[in-house]
């Protein structure tokens, strides 16, 4: 087996578990996932900054940039994403549970690098790229 | 290119971790009946596509659904000679009769009732690779 075809299989065993926790509690799916992924965060190091240009290049594999500031939050496009390469790969729906697992995931490594609560917006998903908005 | 599909493997294993435990901190003991439920939906939606008429040829598609997965049909057993499930257990990030286990096995029943066209009870025992016995 090569590693495309282990990657994809593995996709698929991520695909399982989110569609069962999505038939099995419903819209609890998205904030079980949100709770996986700040888990998921809270074991990960990272180092802290006081910058979120800086902490968002300390996030691995996602790569993130800022996009532009505005006054109500920081508007962040995610280039790469495995959960965004998931749902292209087995067929899920994009913007479904399993994204709740990035954001919770981004949200508490942000947090802990910044020293602070921060929340995240989604403003739009594509196929590439997703645009996001972030509350510090 | 290898570098990167490491790097995407090896996150798609710690959220495949988190998820699991997810699972089970939610449904404690009771993620056993659910999750053989959850695969035999999962079978039943697949089983409406399926051409399979015996079981060697149902097992080949479950093969090709979950390319991690290859089956063996030997002396009246099934036995599964590549498993992605043991493979993740093996490095920690789920565990054998864990709730990916549970999902497999209702997914495995379903399908091979849609052959057999009965209702079929699967005894499953674990060692080196795991091997099915219908009842």
């Amino acid at each position: 087996m090569d590693k495309m075809e282990e990657l994809r299989s593995k996709m698929e065993i991520l695909a399982i578990l989110s569609n069962a926790l999505e038939l099995l509690s419903g819209d609890w799916a998205r904030t079980v996932c949100f709770i996986a992924g700040k888990k998921l965060g809270e074991q990960t190091e990272t180092k802290s900054s006081d910058n979120l240009e800086e902490a968002l290049k300390l996030v691995s594999p996602w790569k993130i940039d800022v996009f532009e500031e505005k006054d109500d939050g920081t508007l962040i496009v995610f280039r790469e994403c495995p959960i965004r390469q998931t749902h292209y790969a087995v067929c899920t729906t994009q913007g479904g549970p399993l994204c709740q697992v990035t954001h919770g995931f981004i949200s508490q490594i942000l947090a802990k690098s910044l020293g602070k609560d921060v929340k995240i917006e989604v403003l739009h998903m594509g196929p590439n790229a997703c645009l996001k908005k972030v509350v510090v | 290119m290898g570098d990167e599909y490491d790097l995407a493997i090896e996150s798609i294993e710690r959220i495949i971790f988190s998820m699991n435990d997810a699972v089970k901190e939610m449904w404690s003991t009771g993620y056993t009946g659910m999750m053989v439920s959850v695969g035999r939906v999962f079978a039943g939606e697949a089983g409406k596509k399926s051409l399979a008429t015996d079981i060697p040829s149902i097992l080949n598609e479950v093969s090709e659904i979950f390319p991690g997965m290859e089956f063996e049909v030997k002396d009246n057993k099934i036995v599964v000679t590549r498993c992605i499930i043991r493979e993740l257990a093996g490095k920690g990030v789920t565990e054998i009769g864990g709730p990916l286990c549970m999902f497999m096995k209702g997914y495995l029943m379903k399908m091979l009732e849609l052959v057999e066209g009965r209702r079929i009870k699967l005894d499953i025992s674990m060692g080196e690779q795991c091997e099915i016995t219908m009842r």
